[in-house]
């Protein structure tokens, strides 16, 4: 249940560390985000430009104010899958992707992802430590 | 009553049930009783019918999904309070799926089991990379292969409902990394 | 030469006399004289017989159930999703229906077992005829021809329906009572503050003033809410057994457990 105002964890190592959603995409009229699902937010915290991040190039990184795409990798929700189980995890998450091509705008992804994710970005779940 | 077998040789009459005549023939303007009263056939019911049978068809309609869904009968004994091996809010589980190449086992805390005929569940709760993560699983589902108890702790504790363990000292960690490092 | 002549002489005589050929039939005697010429008349469409066969009818009849509850199903590849009881109990042809009595075609269908006490004599009589027991409930199902009419007293039992078919299912959906707007048809109600006044759950308005001076038919109003008809469409069949008489469906059916249920071939999947 990722709507307008919600804040999420960022995970990738694009610089942003919390994204507050403004535009769930293409979901309309059911109007909230779920795994796997794009949405448009706003970097409420990033790290300063100076601090170095290791993997990342100052090319990619985001920073305060800055709007970007993203995909949704966490939610706190029950998420239904069709095997009749269940999903949640204990934070909303989310990693940044360009707007244009839709590759990840980071090069890494620390934490566990849904596999839900691996359906339309792949690429998102081959980076990620762990896929649930 | 009428056997189906012979239509209409055995003739008992249901009037004597009913009470007074009911024919009536009607004339000008006043009602004349009818002396003829027709005996009226009943058949009996067929002997496929349910009857009493019917209030036990849900359990029937389960006890046939079991036999389809679990015709070993493990899934049973795990939920079965008899059974003194049967599964507690406490253990650590590990939840084994047929594709396991696609679906990877899953090891968390049972933190609560539903008990529900075939659409009992299991909740799961373990920490992936820091992030705690809970699942909830059908027990009767022919997707899941095995389901194994890990470990059963010390001691049980006196709740079936163990949510409150999130955030507490008591909270489920991961399970996944601890098995590999220390053989859980 | 001679040519020219003819032609010459032919536009001649067409300029001046055109020439005037009989194209319809002669009367060669009064006696082969046809007064009255008699053609079928057209249907008349807004007739009886005329809307029974516009009508988008099922080739052979359903089966009368009764819901008994819900269950979870699981498919052998892991897939779980909701399942309807429906229970199949000595279901039988009382009656058939035909257009020269009845102006369609039917089948008539008895449900179950009930005490003959509880049943009047004119229904017993009826019972009877078919050489049935007496029935806990009666349906009719229109067929659209003579093919699909059946024997009087032949049982149907769940295997009338095959796995993986889609059916249509008819009951009477959960009575909710005197519903207000809100529930019934779903308004969004007035402002819980800002000076609203004992209105927080009314429609608003329903209508003009003078002009049109009345209320407008089909006005959505308070009043009471389920206890209708409702018709789920293409519900597929997930299981069947006529041994213990039993149908499961997928998905849900209107009314609480007990309801009578009329199961029927789907329509739009014909």
């Amino acid at each position: 249940m990722i709507y307008l105002k919600s804040m999420l964890n960022v995970i990738d190592n694009s610089g942003a560390q919390l994204a507050e959603c403004i535009k769930v995409l293409r979901k309309s009229p059911k109007n909230h985000a779920q795994l796997g699902d794009k949405i448009v937010v706003v970097v409420q915290k990033a790290r300063p430009l100076t601090s170095v991040i290791t993997g990342a190039t100052n090319a990619n990184r985001v920073k305060k104010g800055d709007i970007v795409h993203a995909v949704v990798v966490r939610q706190k929700q029950n998420f239904r899958r069709p095997d009749g189980s269940w999903i949640k995890f204990d934070d909303n998450a989310c990693v940044l992707i360009n707007k244009n091509n839709q590759d990840v705008i980071g090069t890494r992804i620390s934490g566990a992802v849904a596999k839900e994710v691996k359906k339309e970005f792949s690429k998102i779940a081959t980076l990620a430590p762990k896929v649930i | 009553m009428f056997s189906r077998t012979s239509t209409s040789v055995l003739r008992t009459s249901i009037s004597s049930c009913l009470g007074k005549p009911f024919c009536v023939a009607q004339r000008a303007n006043y009602i004349v009783p009818s002396k003829k009263r027709r005996t009226i056939p009943v058949y009996e019911p067929l002997a496929t019918a349910h009857g009493e049978k019917s209030g036990q068809l849900m359990d029937t309609v389960r006890g046939d999904l079991y036999q389809k869904f679990d015709p070993s009968g493990w899934r049973r004994e795990l939920l079965n309070h008899t059974n003194k091996e049967c599964l507690r809010a406490g253990d650590i589980v590990r939840v084994i799926f047929k594709d396991s190449l696609k679906n990877p086992s899953y090891v968390g805390y049972l933190m609560a089991i539903d008990r529900n005929g075939p659409d009992s569940t299991i909740l799961l709760r373990s920490k992936v990379s820091q992030v705690g993560v809970e699942r909830r699983f059908s027990i009767y589902n022919p997707f899941i292969e095995r389901i194994d108890r890990v470990r059963k702790p010390y001691k049980y504790n006196q709740r079936n409902r163990h949510y409150y363990i999130k955030g507490s000292k008591r909270d489920a960690s991961d399970y996944e990394s601890l098995s590999k490092r220390t053989g859980l | 030469m001679s040519l020219l002549n003819t032609i010459l002489f032919n536009s001649r005589i067409i300029s001046s006399y055109p020439k005037l050929v009989r194209t319809g039939a002669s009367l060669t005697s009064l006696d082969a004289a046809v007064t009255t010429i008699t053609s079928k008349a057209a249907p008349v469409n807004h007739s009886a017989e005329m809307a029974r066969l516009r009508k988008r009818l099922p080739s052979r009849p359903g089966l009368v159930g009764v819901k008994k509850g819900m269950i979870s199903y699981f498919t052998p590849s892991g897939e779980k999703f909701p399942c309807t009881v429906v229970e199949i109990d000595s279901v039988e042809v009382l009656y058939t229906k035909t257009p020269a009595k009845e102006g369609y075609y039917a089948v008539q269908l008895g449900y179950g077992a009930v005490s003959s006490k509880k049943i009047s004599r004119a229904m017993l009589g009826h019972f009877a005829r078919a050489e049935v027991n007496p029935k806990e409930a009666i349906y009719e199902f229109q067929v659209k021809d003579e093919t699909g009419l059946l024997e009087i007293g032949t049982e149907l039992k769940a295997d009338h329906f095959k796995e993986g078919q889609y059916v249509d299912l008819k009951s009477v959906s959960k009575g909710k009572g005197f519903a207000g707007v809100m529930k019934r048809w779903h308004f969004a109600g007035l402002r819980a503050s800002h000076g609203t006044s004992v209105a927080h759950r009314h429609g608003g308005s329903y209508g003009q003033n003078q002009t049109p001076g009345r209320v407008y038919p089909g006005r959505k109003m308070p009043g009471h809410m389920g206890h209708k008809n409702a018709t789920i469409q293409n519900s597929e069949v997930i299981e069947v057994n006529a041994e213990k008489g039993y149908i499961l469906i997928k998905g849900p059916i209107s009314g609480a457990n007990g309801t009578f249920v009329k199961i029927q071939d789907a329509i739009k999947k014909q």
